[in-house]
């Protein structure tokens, strides 16, 4: 046999051989495992923390002044009276007639602001009112909206409008009327600012959102004519703006509209941190789990209990979503209410729980995956283990849930921490 | 040339295809640290292993390799195909091994050898289901491990002719290799409970050292005999040393016997102390040391190219060296092989298959072996 009979039975005999290996391939050991397949089983034990965490409050005030979306509107009897105010700190004073140059506005006519209204699932009532009122008072603090409760008086409503059910279509823009003389006042002042409260009025209970102010949004808007030449094109989408607060820069912006939350229940009550309602409530819960449950296990499940407590008043039926925040605030942020803000999107690691405020009973939030990362953090690390809680109508609805907390006076509805973990093990040495 | 270029690419593309190596954990025979693959060339596997003592391409006996001819490249092939019986419902895998590999040279009386082998094969992947009580409730989950490599064999011999009736031979051995497990436990997203996953390097290192010789006291009869004798070995775990044993110690002795012109019959009782291993392992793994007994024989068979094939057959029974639920494992094995000279004995294909029966725990295994080795005398 030569070296060409070599290189034949070589080529022939390797293809083959790759053949054989080729087609029979199977992984699925099926019945053959765990029997056969020895040191790949896990113990599992369970354990019970309590108390599941070290702190728990409601830090109220959310969302912050002016970052509320949408606005609400809500006149419930004497359970819930809800006002909105939108700046219009800027307003154009100077037009150019045709064939002609620039000129100041000397005269105002046919004013109305357009706001998007819409009802948001809250019956509407056969006859409403929305008006709007001239609030203006540079004098004031710009962060107590409360401040601004007196100048909701009929001396100073520069417009309103009635609406039948009838004729009102969900979501709708809705203008408006200001009174000329009024605007004429304040357009031809340059020192006058337009500061308008909205409140919504009925013989019954009333509650509407409106879309607050966003850049090239849907948002408030004005427009008046300038000249009774109606070849003149009126000012029209006149956005809302701020001059205040000077200081801190830039903070102004967040001032264009915001809340004012004159009556509404309270949900806060010992023993218990609340999350929703009016002003919104943020429950802030801080963790200090023990070093070998994120050190030296593998968590598997790791379940937050806690029992809710109904809550009685308006919107109390209404679902809500109950969001979960990771705080991502250091230790250096001792201001709860502001580490409260500094925290990651929802639903990180944690389930979102479904609530109706009546309800009551035992609410499991799923945190494993949250434990897990805990544990994976520098035990060093400044950032404390602490979750936040809020609801998805936060600002924008009375809907409010409630817990027992951990110094609730039953312990068998304080919160507490189920987990099943299973010891740490290296899998493959036999 | 443009032939020559042919059949590299040849040789490169068959290579290519050849399929990687899977198989399941979940078999008798790759318990523990792995499947002892026996460190057998194909031509010895054909005659059950009973030449192995005096075959130079089986990396057992470092005297052996003076049998090999001036230069020599041998290289082993060897799928296995298993069906393991498992409560009434068969399971099929495979595995395939690169098991040996040797050059050997010849200078004067002396004959150098470097090779690699496979001493524990453990590579294997397995799929199951099962449920885990975890908070009170039966959650199902499912698991996928797996673990790739090998505990190789990196063996430099030498061997020596004293004379034409004795050979004597050294050798010294490093043993090295790595095992990359990947364990992974999942649940069902609606469960809210969180899956493990965790990948594994296990790295092995030992050294030992071979002696061996072969005795030729009249035409027709030889005898060998090996001994290996091992140095420490450690298990490390990503690095970090988790175990240590030794590696461990083989004693070898074989019977070749020309009973008739054109035949040869083959025996070899082969001892391993697996046990020196034990450091390695958790306790829950069992590790038995292995004996092995073969009995073969390598017929003439008709010439091709002028060069006398071999027909070859065997039988062989061991004891492998992990057990089942601390119950040891045998198996037994019929062997068949052909060897092919090529290129008027500068070439060598041998090809072997095996049966193989494994019992142990209650279970039952059978396995094919096809072994293809190729040696070339350049």
């Amino acid at each position: 046999m030569s070296w060409r009979s070599l290189r034949r039975w070589t080529l022939l005999a390797l293809p083959l051989a790759a053949a054989i290996g080729a087609c029979t391939e199977q992984l699925d050991t099926g019945a053959s495992c765990p029997l056969l397949c020895p040191g790949q089983e896990i113990v599992i034990r369970d354990t019970v923390i309590e108390p599941a965490y070290v702190l728990d409050t409601s830090l109220v005030g959310y969302p912050i002044q002016g970052l509320e979306f949408p606005l609400l509107l809500a006149a419930r009897g004497d359970t819930m009276d809800v006002r909105a105010v939108v700046r219009f700190d800027t307003l154009q004073r100077f037009f150019t007639p045709r064939g002609d140059t620039l000129q100041p506005i000397t005269a105002v006519d046919s004013a109305f602001l357009t706001v998007r209204l819409y009802r948001n699932g809250f019956p509407v009532p056969d006859q409403f009112f929305l008006e709007a009122y001239d609030v203006t008072d540079t004098t004031l603090v710009d962060s107590l909206p409360l401040a601004l409760v007196p100048l909701f008086v009929p001396a100073r409503l520069i417009g309103a409008i009635r609406i039948d059910s009838a004729s009102y279509s969900d979501s709708s823009r809705v203008r408006i009327p200001l009174d000329s003389a009024i605007m004429r006042q304040i357009v031809t002042n340059p020192q006058r600012r337009l500061r308008i409260g909205l409140k919504v009025r009925s013989s019954v209970s009333v509650q509407f959102k409106i879309t607050p102010y966003s850049p090239g949004g849907d948002g408030p808007s004005i427009a008046y004519r300038v000249s009774t030449d109606t070849t003149v094109p009126r000012v029209a989408g006149l956005e809302p703006s701020s001059a205040t607060p000077r200081t801190p820069v830039f903070v102004a912006g967040d001032f264009v509209d915001y809340s004012v939350v004159v009556v509404a229940p309270n949900v806060l009550t010992p023993g218990t941190f609340s999350v929703g309602g009016l002003p919104g409530a943020r429950g802030y819960l801080r963790f200090n789990l023990p070093r070998w449950l994120t050190d030296s296990v593998a968590v598997l499940r790791a379940r937050l209990e806690l029992t809710q407590d109904p809550v009685r008043g308006p919107s109390d039926t209404d679902t809500l979503r109950l969001l979960t925040h990771l705080v991502v605030a250091n230790n250096t942020v001792t201001d709860l209410r502001r580490a409260a803000t500094l925290i990651t999107a929802s639903g990180l690691f944690t389930n979102t729980m479904r609530l109706v405020p009546r309800d009551s009973g035992v609410r499991v939030l799923e945190m494993n995956a949250l434990v897990r990362q805990w544990g994976l953090i520098d035990s060093t690390s400044s950032v404390p283990s602490a979750i936040v809680f809020r609801t998805d109508t936060e600002g924008s609805s009375p809907a409010a849930v409630r817990f027992f907390a951990i110094d609730a006076a039953d312990p068998a509805v304080r919160p507490r921490l189920r987990v099943s973990y299973t010891p740490s093990k290296i899998f493959g040495r036999p | 040339m443009p032939r020559l270029f042919h059949v590299r690419r040849g040789l490169v593309l068959a290579w290519l295809l050849a399929p990687s190596a899977l198989s399941a954990q979940g078999s008798i025979g790759s318990q523990g640290f792995g499947y002892p693959a026996g460190q057998l060339s194909a031509g010895a596997l054909g005659a059950a292993g009973a030449g192995a003592e005096s075959d130079p391409n089986s990396p057992i006996n470092p005297a052996a390799i003076t049998q090999n001819a001036r230069y020599n490249i041998s290289v082993q092939f060897q799928p296995e195909f298993r069906r393991t019986s498992v409560g009434g419902q068969d399971i099929n895998s495979a595995v395939m091994r690169f098991p040996t590999f040797q050059a050997t040279g010849t200078f004067r009386r002396f004959t150098g050898a470097v090779g690699v082998s496979t001493l524990l094969d453990r590579t294997w992947v397995n799929r199951y289901s099962d449920s885990l009580l975890i908070g009170g409730s039966w959650i199902p989950s499912e698991i996928q491990t797996s673990s790739a490599g090998a505990l190789s064999d990196v063996r430099a011999a030498v061997g020596y002719v004293l004379n034409k009736h004795v050979q004597v031979g050294l050798g010294l051995h490093g043993l090295a290799g790595e095992n990359r497990t990947e364990f992974n436990r999942v649940f069902p997203d609606t469960a809210g409970v969180g899956g493990i996953s965790q990948s594994t390097a296990f790295g092995f290192a030992g050294t030992a050292l071979s002696l061996g010789v072969v005795t030729i006291p009249r035409d027709g009869l030889v005898f060998a005999a090996s001994l290996r004798t091992g140095g420490s070995m450690t298990l490390e775990e990503n690095r970090a040393e988790v175990g240590r044993g030794r590696v461990p110690t083989r004693v070898g002795v074989g019977m070749n016997w020309l009973a008739i012109p054109g035949a040869a019959i083959s025996a070899r009782v082969d001892r391993t102390l697996w046990t020196q291993m034990e450091g390695l392992g958790t306790n829950a793994v069992s590790i038995f040391d292995a004996t092995e007994l073969a009995l073969g024989t390598d017929i003439l068979g008709p010439k091709l190219g002028g060069t006398n094939s071999l027909v070859r057959a065997g039988v062989r029974t061991r004891t492998l060296p992990f057990g089942v639920n601390g119950d040891q494992v045998r198996e037994r094995a019929f062997t068949f092989g052909l060897g092919l000279p090529l290129g008027r004995s500068r070439g060598q294909v041998d090809i072997a298959a095996q049966r193989a029966l494994r019992t142990g725990g209650g279970i039952d295994e059978r396995g094919w072996f096809v072994s293809v080795g190729f040696g070339i005398r350049p």
